[in-house]
């Protein structure tokens, strides 16, 4: 039975038996995969305290033959555990939150290194408290683009016509934001969202803003872009994410 | 093609909802409970009739006890001045039994969860804030499980408590004993080197 060894970040883990969890990590050479920690409950097991949520670890395991691709864990070696993030609940909903949005967004076994690395640095980024607020919507915007998911935030998703007004409407159905005279009709609009802030958004997608620490950004803005990424996150998943709740 | 009898079906589908059973152990179960004597499947009803009926959550510290206060919040004899507070009554019940702690306990009644939506307003801390508010209690011993969400739960915990001049620990950790240091993760290691204590000569 072939081994397979990767970086990954534990990304959710769920309670198998007495003794055994089943672990999902985002790997760097596989994407998402899913993989049974047998024994890794009890007192003397190697892997205790190696593949603890949102750590970074290489992981080796055993490629499963099932159906639902459930592969066996058989060694992992903790790199970054993240004390920090566990200091501060924003830190730790934001860190959860890109977590989640990793276990849904990404298909088993669809690698993506960027993507990888982006969750990594975010978390990083959490631990050391380095441009908290903009650092989890750059990673959501990354990974909305990576995912195919980015929606279009400049012109109008209908006609195409460039947006100049100070507040748009966006439509979660058309991935986009709508000028007047398109969005008659259109149900479930999200109304009066500030252009400037979507702008923002859209560039940090895109990585043009590459000091993040340096990208001031007003308590207002954050609020208003995290309302609309949790309507459209919620819109395009199909599901409310039990993360959204708390974040600032 | 042959189905399951419809009250299998029933009773399967209860045992299902039960936390680690799937369908099939759940069947299994079901025919289990159809093979029991009248006599055995009358004591197992029963049971479950008692557990709801009689236990319920002390007023004090939130164990589940089928007193109020519980057993262990009525003991005149227990030091009334440290609370211990864990995640479940299964953690109390552990640490009692080692027989090193006779003080009192909370129970939080589970952890900070983001992934399955549990956050600090589904957990008893603002019953263990009123506790400490009274003004009895001088220690508090956090023994929340050492990892991620039960850290985060501790410092939460913890920083709640702060304003108000209590003693506040976590549970020493480290490499458990019997254990081996080349497997120990990097953080366990660094909290035993943390904790380290003198060895007398």
């Amino acid at each position: 039975m072939p081994y397979e060894r990767t970086d990954a970040i534990t990304i959710r883990y769920t309670d198998f038996s007495e003794t055994s969890r089943i672990f999902t990590f985002y790997t760097r050479r596989f994407g998402r995969v899913s993989a049974l920690a047998k024994g890794v409950k009890r007192k003397y097991s190697k892997m205790i305290g190696h593949v603890d949520l949102l750590s970074h670890s290489e992981i080796i395991f055993t490629s499963g033959l099932s159906r639902d691709r459930l592969h066996i864990l058989t060694e992992a070696n903790a790199y970054e555990t993240f004390p920090n993030i566990r200091k501060q609940l924003p830190r730790f909903y934001a860190a959860c939150h890109a977590a989640e949005l990793v276990n849904n967004m990404t298909s088993l076994d669809d690698p993506s290194p960027e993507l990888f690395d982006q969750l990594l640095d975010l978390l990083r980024r959490r631990d050391r408290n380095v441009g908290t607020a903009i650092a989890l919507l750059a990673f959501e915007g990354q990974l909305l683009l990576l995912s195919g998911f980015m929606p279009q935030l400049s012109n109008c998703v209908s006609c195409g016509k460039k947006n100049r007004q100070k507040t748009v409407a966006f439509s979660p159905r058309l991935g986009g934001i709508v000028c007047s005279k398109c969005s008659t009709g259109e149900a479930e609009l999200i109304h009066d969202l500030p252009a400037d802030a979507l702008s923002l958004f859209e560039r940090l997608a895109q990585k043009k803003l590459t000091k993040l620490s340096r990208v001031k950004i007003s308590p207002s803005v954050t609020h208003q872009t995290r309302a609309f990424l949790n309507r459209y996150e919620t819109y395009i998943l199909a599901k409310k994410l039990h993360t959204a709740k708390h974040l600032g | 093609m042959v189905g399951h009898p419809a009250s299998i079906e029933a009773l399967a589908t209860e045992f299902a909802k039960m936390p680690g059973i799937g369908s099939r152990t759940a069947m299994r179960l079901a025919y289990y409970v159809q093979s029991l004597t009248s006599e055995d499947a009358a004591r197992l009803v029963d049971a479950i009739r008692t557990v709801k009926a009689k236990s319920r959550q002390c007023s004090i510290c939130c164990n589940i006890s089928e007193t109020d206060p519980c057993p262990v919040c009525g003991d005149a004899s227990r030091d009334r001045t440290t609370v211990c507070v864990v995640e479940r009554v299964q953690d109390m019940t552990a640490i009692d039994s080692s027989g090193s702690y006779r003080g009192l306990y909370h129970v939080l009644g589970g952890r900070i969860a983001p992934l399955d939506g549990v956050y600090p307003e589904n957990l008893n801390i603002d019953a263990l804030v009123t506790r400490v508010k009274e003004g009895e209690i001088r220690e508090i011993i956090i023994a929340t499980n050492p990892d991620t969400e039960g850290d985060s739960t501790a410092n939460l915990v913890a920083d709640r408590l702060a304003p108000f001049g209590v003693t506040v620990s976590v549970l020493a950790r480290g490499v458990p004993a019997g254990g081996q240091l080349e497997h120990a993760a990097k953080n366990t290691l660094a909290g035993a080197i943390e904790g380290r204590r003198t060895v007398k000569g």
